[in-house]
């Protein structure tokens, strides 16, 4: 009898010990999210535009502490997705560390993982952070943000002026710099199909079965859906035509897609001969383009250049603000633009960038009729546009 | 363990307020309901296909004589999870799709060609293979250790094979099958990578789901209710499978 009694307080007190503990750990000061230690396995693509096809190398990046020999050494951390990071190091980071003296530290991850980081405060705080436009508006509606100075900037005003007028119409152009443009191409084999030149020609019945559209949760999913929207007379803010539209062609969809490796693998195993997606993605196809003979081509939708940004911020409790704008600053140069777009890691936004014709980033002329997503539109509308997806569509 | 599992589910409440409107909220959606449907669906399936799977291969390793071929055979039984399961997916692609190894021998007979590949049909097939080595281990443990002589004894008294099989050793083994089981069906809630490769967003799990709540919506309420339904459901179903293998046995 004693020794039951013994064995309940002995398992009440561990409950109460296990659960004063939990409730410490997650309510405390100190988020328990996970220090900087994480490690992004991702595997980038090599572009030289002379070589016959892409090579692809694994890239592990790790967040350690680089050992200093000098003790005054600044540690400067930056929060980046971390693919094509072995390109962006050698272009931008090792240089940058050179001038200034100062130790970078990637803190990668996705894009909702860093996010989630800044809003739970874990530590290290980033000095700059990058992030889709979307996530950076959220983070700054939440007062995690830096106000800019763009004046500190010299590069700022080399933006592209479609990019930065229509970027002037955010609530983020206060917080963040756009350092890349995802903007949306079709992408189709001429080998088999005509030209296009519409977002409506996925329709045609030439592609029936093989047409790859973004799924509503990818990037390109609110892009594709709002300018299907555009294109049959429909507003941004009720993109029932457009789903209307999905849904009474649906036999014609192979799959929507979520990420940007399938866009590419439903290409290459033949399931798809036309695609919704963005610029960047060509990077992926240009190997199955040598095999095609240069046959897969893309056209801009006649209906417009919808795009996106990726920008840098600084978070308010960053430590080192002078330095990252430096960095902001030396990202946006055109040298270091020059160099990202042609080692296939980015689109330039600084508009001294020049790119050999045909390169898939050379968007020189071709965005005539741009079209920004807002980052607020987008904040407001996800959730229920992918709500009225569902209903529509199934799930 | 009973003090980790009420502490995780106390501080979970304690961080999120409304956690039960949320719950609520969560299964009067129909993008849920939907979810939730397809995964069960799912996981009984593959639970029935890896049964049939199972037992025959089980059964006949554990038959094999030699040692040492008792052990080859069970390493390429594990062979498939050994494999990431990225590249797993992208070889059911290959097997699976539109111009894939079963629609080119369809075409071959002119029997047409099948749509498989991003349907539930193929996460079963990549669910399947990933999750009947699990089964087939389990259960050959468990017949490793049963009395052979407990199966001469049936046959002795006139039992057949299947009479065997079906008194004998299913009852003997439903322990070691029960576990195998428990992998199975949490195995498939869970699942990720394989069943948004194989069967595409517009074929959505409750894992799937998951990650939206998670990294698109960022909405962690929902996500932890989510995850505590999904808890609640395997535990469920592993409770009812206890009760009908013990009622079997």
């Amino acid at each position: 009898m004693v020794s039951k009694i013994g064995s309940l307080v002995i398992v009440v007190i561990v409950i109460a010990v296990v659960a004063i503990a939990g409730v410490f750990l997650l309510r405390g000061g100190q988020s328990p999210i996970a220090q900087p230690t994480a490690t992004e396995t991702r595997t980038t693509t090599s572009f030289n535009t002379s070589t016959s096809s892409p090579t692809a190398t694994s890239a592990t990046t790790t967040n350690t502490n680089r050992t200093s020999t000098n003790a005054t050494k600044v540690t400067l951390y930056i929060s980046h997705w971390g693919f094509s990071w072995d390109q962006i190091n050698s272009i931008v980071i090792e240089p940058f560390e050179k001038k200034y003296n100062v130790d970078v530290v990637l803190l990668s991850g996705t894009s909702a993982d860093r996010y989630a980081k800044l809003v739970e405060g874990a530590q290290p705080t980033p000095d700059i952070i990058f992030l889709p436009d979307y996530y950076a508006y959220m983070a700054a509606s939440k007062g995690l943000l830096e106000e800019l100075n763009t004046s500190r900037l010299s590069n700022y005003g080399k933006i592209a002026p479609f990019i930065l007028e229509s970027y002037s119409q955010s609530k983020l152009s206060k917080y963040a710099v756009p350092h890349t443009i995802q903007d949306m191409i079709l992408v189709y084999r001429s080998d088999k199909h005509a030209p296009v030149s519409s977002i409506i020609d996925v329709w045609r019945s030439d592609f029936s079965g093989f047409v790859l559209l973004p799924y509503i949760t990818a990037t390109s999913g609110p892009m594709m859906l709002t300018l299907m929207n555009l294109a049959l007379n429909g507003s941004i803010n009720d993109p029932t035509p457009a789903l209307q539209a999905i849904k009474d062609h649906k036999s014609s969809v192979a799959t929507f897609y979520t990420s940007s490796a399938q866009f590419s693998s439903m290409f290459e195993r033949g399931e798809a001969e036309i695609g919704v997606g963005l610029r960047y993605q060509l990077g992926a196809l240009q190997g199955l383009n040598q095999t095609l003979g240069g046959k897969l081509a893309y056209a801009i939708p006649k209906e417009g250049s919808i795009f996106v940004l990726n920008v840098m911020a600084i978070p308010k409790n960053s430590t080192h603000k002078d330095l990252a704008y430096a960095l902001m600053d030396f990202w946006l140069s055109a040298e270091v633009q020059q160099k990202l777009a042609e080692s296939g890691v980015d689109a330039p936004v600084n508009s001294e960038v020049s790119l050999p014709t045909g390169h898939f980033f050379n968007y020189s002329g071709q965005i005539v009729k741009p079209i920004y997503l807002l980052p607020e539109t987008l904040a407001s509308n996800l959730a229920n546009w992918t709500a009225l997806w569902k209903q529509y569509l199934g799930s | 363990m009973l003090g980790i599992v009420i502490g995780s589910l106390y501080s979970l409440f304690a961080i999120s307020p409304d956690l039960f409107t949320a719950t609520g909220k969560l299964l009067s959606d129909e993008s849920f309901r939907s979810a939730l449907s397809r995964t069960l669906k799912i996981s009984l399936i593959v639970a029935a296909v890896s049964t049939i799977l199972s037992y025959p291969t089980a059964i006949y390793i554990n038959s094999i004589r030699s040692s040492k071929a008792r052990r080859v055979a069970l390493s390429l039984v594990w062979l498939p999870v050994m494999v990431n399961p990225i590249v797993r997916a992208y070889g059911w692609m290959i097997i699976l799709g539109r111009y894939g190894i079963i629609n080119s021998i369809l075409s071959a007979l002119r029997l047409g060609t099948a749509k498989i590949l991003y349907t539930d049909t193929a996460i079963v097939f990549g669910l399947v293979e990933l999750f009947t080595p699990f089964l087939i281990s389990s259960i050959y443990s468990s017949l490793s250790s049963l009395n052979e002589e407990l199966l001469l004894a049936a046959r002795t008294l006139g039992a057949g094979a299947f009479r065997t099989f079906l008194d004998v050793v299913i009852p003997l083994t439903s322990k070691g099958y029960l576990f195998g089981l428990t992998v199975i069906i949490a195995g498939c809630f869970t699942a990720y990578t394989t069943p948004v490769l194989l069967g595409g967003a517009m074929n959505a799990t409750l894992s799937m789901l998951l990650y939206e709540y998670v990294s698109i919506f960022l909405d962690w309420r929902m996500a932890v209710a989510l995850s505590l339904v999904m808890l609640a459901i395997v535990i469920s179903i592993m409770i009812v499978a206890r009760i009908a293998v013990r009622g079997r046995k």
